[in-house]
């Protein structure tokens, strides 16, 4: 077995104050020269040192590191550290002591990632975690490409391209689509068949997403702060940061916005105290909080009353690079903002089930994005364009790769 | 004769083109960079003076090729040329830059008769890093009916976003197209 010795952690230092990076400057110059390289926003490196004090919106945090970099948050004592994989907290004032540690953990979470996936019969030692082998490194939930020099955009697995591409789904993938996640299982329906209309009604005031939209739009027309109460507890929209704010954990959280549970919802504007808002440990992007409750609750179903055959009005684009995506929605948006379509045209004329286009539209609704125009007008139909065959190979090039 | 294919990414200076045709590009950009002599020393080290070259290579060798227009506004006269026979536009705004909306209005009136052809997708940057504007602030200056069109804070480094912007022009042009 080839083992390479000393090979450094590469660190980058991303948009900090100047005291803190000249700090760390010296920090790194005069301890861990031999062991780690410092640059400043430097794309490839192993780790990044973030403060988290610094204008960060939380939701794009997530955004900033690719997926196999790890993070050190720099924050203070008020600032509520983030719990993602691969991340890791440091409080402010920095102490050299704890920031050497966590460097250690991580340097001997890359060593463990490296031996157990090593295939090449090559391992890099790190130097770093040589001195920190004793270290309790967290466990390792998602493999790294670390060892084999791909780059890391080739590591991307959560990406929506990938799973849309037949040829692409691994097994538990297509399971994945199969079980209908999104949109649930709903069958195209005949219009005319008043039994099977009424399988693609919700009301919309029995889930939670609703509440979620009248209570931005109370807190954006009186710029103020919302109270959401519920049966199951508070949600707190801070009109500032447009995050609403919860306490509930992911299982409980991913039920509320499913199901038709919220009949005595009650909205208040209020002006929480500094310490009340400290129940509120959670928090999320309103408008993504909401697009994904929508979707939740649609299940391919779309609100009462909603015409079938009038035309979609598509007023904004979403802006889908930060919100939740599934199957087709890209195709159906953009059949939308070039054409005037109903939602049953649609399902015809891009051959889709309907219930993604339910779906799809419940959720456009919810954010304002898109509405039933009074207008029956389903003249217009959609050209193939003469470059299609080109089109369709590079859209499968880039779900493959 | 295999025919070929170009995507146009264009946007002023520093909104990440360079890095967006690197993000997607099968193989190395090539990049025709010099160190920064005018306003845009204030703003980066080195820039774009010619264009920026990669490419998506397909199964059947198909060269897909991915031109970056360089950013200062005394180039335009090659936009024109780069543009020709382009599939669409990617345009990049960066989005820490306070002339951000200003910026968006004179690329979409630059590139008029390219988007009229074909399709434009706005990619806003930096938004992470100091969003001088909210999303809803530039589509209110894109939303005048239809074609609504697609605008998305991206990363230009990551692949996922940059793949988003290409999939959504094609889907534009053709929301049939079928893979």
């Amino acid at each position: 077995m080839n083992i390479q010795h000393n090979s450094k952690l590469k660190i980058s230092l991303n948009n900090l104050d100047d005291i803190t990076q000249n700090t760390l400057k010296f920090f790194f110059k005069s301890n861990l020269c031999e062991k780690a390289e410092l640059n400043i926003n430097d794309d490839n490196a192993n780790v990044l040192i973030i403060d988290l004090d610094r204008q960060y919106n939380k939701e794009i945090i997530p955004n900033l590191k690719k997926s196999n970099q790890f993070v050190i948050f720099l924050h203070n004592e008020m600032n509520t550290p983030l719990s993602e994989e691969n991340t890791y907290n440091v409080t402010k004032p920095v102490q050299v002591k704890y920031l050497k540690q966590q460097l250690s953990f991580i340097a001997q979470r890359i060593n463990d990632i490296e031996e157990s996936n090593d295939d090449s019969g090559k391992v890099n030692t790190n130097s770093f975690a040589a001195t920190a082998k004793h270290a309790q490194s967290k466990p390792s939930s998602q493999s790294l490409g670390l060892i084999n020099n791909k780059s890391p955009t080739q590591n991307f697995k959560n990406n929506h391209l990938n799973m849309a591409l037949k040829k692409s789904t691994d097994s538990s993938t297509l399971n994945q689509y199969k079980a209908h996640k999104h949109v649930g299982s709903n069958r195209d329906i005949n219009p005319d068949n008043p039994e099977e209309l009424k399988k693609i009604y919700h009301n919309p005031k029995k889930y939670l997403y609703h509440h979620l939209v009248q209570a931005v739009k109370l807190g954006k027309d009186n710029k103020t702060d919302v109270l959401i109460k519920t049966l199951f507890g508070s949600l707190f929209f801070d009109y500032k940061s447009q995050i609403l704010f919860h306490s509930f954990d992911k299982a409980k959280m991913r039920y509320f916005k499913s199901s038709p549970l919220f009949i005595e919802t009650k909205i208040v504007k209020t002006s929480l105290s500094e310490k009340a808002k400290k129940d509120y440990s959670i928090g999320q992007n309103a408008e993504s909080l909401i697009w994904q409750s929508a979707i939740s609750a649609s299940k391919g179903r779309v609100p009462l009353g909603t015409s079938l055959t009038q035309t979609i009005e598509m007023t904004s684009w979403p802006n889908f690079s930060r919100l939740l995506v599934f199957r087709y929605v890209i195709q159906i948006a953009a059949a939308w903002s070039t054409h005037h379509m109903s939602l049953l045209d649609t399902a015809s004329q891009l051959k889709i089930p309907q219930r993604y286009i339910f779906t799809l539209y419940n959720a456009m609704l919810a954010i304002e994005s898109a509405k039933i125009n009074n207008v029956i007008d389903n003249t217009k139909k959609i050209n193939r364009d003469k470059k299609k065959s080109v089109f369709s190979k590079i859209l499968s090039h880039i779900f493959n790769h | 004769m295999k025919s070929n294919h170009k995507i146009i990414f264009s946007g002023p200076v520093g909104a990440g083109k360079t890095t967006a045709i690197t993000s997607i590009s099968d193989i190395p950009t090539v990049r025709t960079e010099e160190a920064a002599s005018d306003e845009t020393k204030d703003l980066k080290d080195t820039t774009t003076v010619a264009l920026d070259y990669g490419a998506i290579i397909l199964q059947d060798s198909t060269r897909i090729h991915l031109y970056g227009t360089p950013g200062q506004k005394r180039f335009d006269f090659m936009w024109e040329i780069l543009t020709n026979g382009g599939i669409g536009l990617l345009l990049l705004i960066d989005g820490s830059d306070s002339n951000a909306i200003k910026n968006l209005k004179f690329f979409l009136s630059s590139f008029k008769n390219f988007i009229n052809k074909t399709s434009v997708v706005v990619g806003i940057t930096k938004q992470d890093v100091n969003k001088k504007y909210n999303l809803e602030e530039y589509q209110e200056v894109l939303n005048k009916g239809l074609p609504v069109v697609p605008i998305y804070e991206i990363d230009a480094r990551s692949k996922k976003d940059v793949s988003l912007m290409v999939e959504t022009l094609l889907y534009t042009l053709d929301p049939k197209i079928s893979i």
